[in-house]
């Protein structure tokens, strides 16, 4: 048997897992680096992100491509909004105490689920591809769509790497991650940081939210599994930090990718649950993360 | 005239109440060294100035405006500066990243910037690296460049030189002196008394939360006492 096509392909599904898988984790990752705040509900953001994704299909008539343009704008931007208004009007409130924040936002989680449920329905419903042009290899076809998911989610993190070097607002936000307290000495309001943060983050997931859908069609439930790999993703990669982050949503991605090919998905969930058995273990700060002080 | 006005400031941290009434008034162009021994409350006299702890009772007013319970963050917007006790630079961030963020209240107004950095010359050499490599004197002259970015009226300076050579302790000294010269009300909190009576107008002696005197530093001078008795050292 020849190993070459199939190694392509479970590399070609690799990359398309970790690309969404990245955007993702590094939303979970930039809110607890930033605000310590682990968001439980972070995964419903990808839901609804996809949610959106199928209404703006739904709502725009025209070839396919126009509707999902639209959505990978519109929809990151209303998920934000929401989390913005779920930062003020709870994490505020709280004063963002860690366990306080963990426990609203496992109430947030079912708060948007259950609106998801009675506003979309509980049934699984598919987006058409914006394009739906076939890769030719000499063994099979692959779909260019996924691809451009591949394009669209480094765009991203460039961006959003972009911003948090080359900006004042990504400056500000380093700063209140290194230490809120002198960053308030110097100005900096840090509660808006906060609200901008939960955001941004709520942000890249609903965009990778928006670009699985066509793949993978969008359903009330689909937050789950997104929020489980990338706590994953983040434990293994150091809290909080990116590059980190970015380097085990590849890592994950791909072994995912490649053992799900040439053996079963079971295994690939049990490979990286041991993974993450192991960094706790053996290097609790992440493979890539700084040891405390 | 009175630049800044502290008038009975109450802290707590949890149930213990660490400052019972402190009150000071600074003018500009004055060096007020606050002096007092380990745990006495200076620094959280400061962090309570800064808004970062939030006291609990007491008046403070800067030109006559009252900031008493003020955001933290509006503090240095309304011209109070604070270089903290270990100095608390973003380590992480390059030189140029902490004086940016020094300039945060003010845009990006270079010139302030220049001036800082005219007062410690060593600090233009290594704007891209990160802060938490430079050396100890270098970390203190960033903190002094920091804080003066902010283009203070009132520089509250929590023991600056701790840690560190003669060379670097002259040049930092050296700066309070220039800012006074420029006008600023600087409140230094201070051990050292060879230091106290080089660059201090006037000395504040603080013990368990409160002001038990306030002399020019010719009396404090004239009466080595004084030190004797708040902060048991003798000249
Ligand atoms: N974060 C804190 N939590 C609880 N108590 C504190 C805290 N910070 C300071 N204290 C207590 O408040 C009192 C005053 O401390 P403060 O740091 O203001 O003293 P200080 O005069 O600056 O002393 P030093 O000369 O050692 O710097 C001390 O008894 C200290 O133990
Ligand atoms: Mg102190």
């Amino acid at each position: 048997m020849d190993l070459a096509p199939y190694l392509l392909l479970a590399l070609l599904e690799g990359m398309v897992q970790a690309s969404v898988l990245m955007l993702t984790a590094l939303g979970l990752s930039l809110v607890f680096g930033v605000m310590r705040v682990v968001n439980v509900a972070h995964g419903q953001f990808f839901m609804l992100g996809a949610v959106g994704a199928w209404l703006c299909a739904q709502a725009i008539p025209g070839p396919p491509a126009i509707g999902f343009a639209v959505a990978l704008i519109a929809a990151p931007l209303a998920v934000g909004a929401i989390a913005w208004a779920a930062d003020r009007a709870i994490l505020r409130r709280i004063g963002y105490d860690p366990e306080g924040t963990i426990v609203s936002t496992i109430g947030l989680l079912y708060i948007l689920q259950q609106s998801a449920l009675i506003g979309f329905g509980p049934d699984a419903r598919a987006v058409d591809p914006p394009f739906s042009h076939t890769l030719r290899t000499p063994w099979f076809g692959y779909s260019s769509y996924k691809l451009f998911i591949v394009a669209v989610a480094i765009a991203l993190v460039a961006a959003l790497w972009l911003i948090l070097r080359r900006t004042r607002l990504g400056l500000i936000m380093r700063a209140t991650q290194f230490d809120r307290e002198t960053a308030q000495n110097f100005g900096i309001r840090v509660d808006r940081v906060y609200s901008a943060v939960f955001a941004v983050g709520a942000m890249l997931a609903a965009a990778g939210g928006v670009l699985v859908v066509p793949n993978q069609q969008a359903h009330y439930l689909m937050g789950t599994d997104p929020l489980l790999l990338s706590f994953v993703v983040v434990i293994v990669g150091g809290l909080g930090s990116l590059p980190g982050t970015i380097a085990a949503a590849v890592l994950i991605g791909l072994s995912d990718g490649l053992l799900s090919v040439f053996f079963s998905p079971t295994l690939a969930a049990i490979a990286s649950t041991l993974l993450v058995a192991l960094v706790l273990i053996f290097r609790p700060q992440g493979l890539f993360g700084r040891a405390a002080a | 005239m009175t630049r800044m006005q502290v008038e009975g400031l109450e802290a707590r941290y949890g149930r213990a109440q660490v400052l019972h009434g402190v009150s000071l008034s600074l003018r500009g162009g004055e060096v007020l060294c606050l002096m007092g021994r380990n745990g006495a409350g200076k620094t959280t006299t400061l962090r309570s100035v800064m808004g970062t702890l939030r006291p609990t009772g007491g008046r403070i007013t800067l030109d006559g405006r009252d900031l008493t319970g003020l955001p933290a963050a509006e503090i240095p917007r309304a011209g109070i500066a604070h270089v903290p006790q270990g100095r608390r630079l973003f380590s992480d961030l390059t030189v140029r990243e902490n004086l940016a963020l020094g300039l945060m209240t003010r845009g990006a107004d270079t010139a302030v910037q220049e001036a800082a950095l005219d007062l410690f010359p060593v600090l233009r050499d290594r704007l891209s690296q990160r802060a938490g490599t430079l050396s100890g004197g270098e970390q203190s002259m960033l903190a002094m460049a920091r804080a003066i970015c902010v283009g203070p009226r009132v520089l509250l300076l929590d023991e600056p030189t701790e840690g560190l050579m003669p060379s670097a302790v002259a040049t930092v000294r050296a700066a309070i002196a220039r800012l006074r010269a420029d006008g600023v009300a600087v409140l230094l909190v201070e051990q050292r008394v060879e230091a106290v009576l080089e660059v201090g107008d006037r000395v504040a002696f603080m013990e368990h939360g409160r002001i038990r005197a306030d002399h020019p530093i010719a009396e404090v001078r004239a009466d080595p006492g004084l030190l004797k008795r708040y902060v048991g050292l003798s000249v």
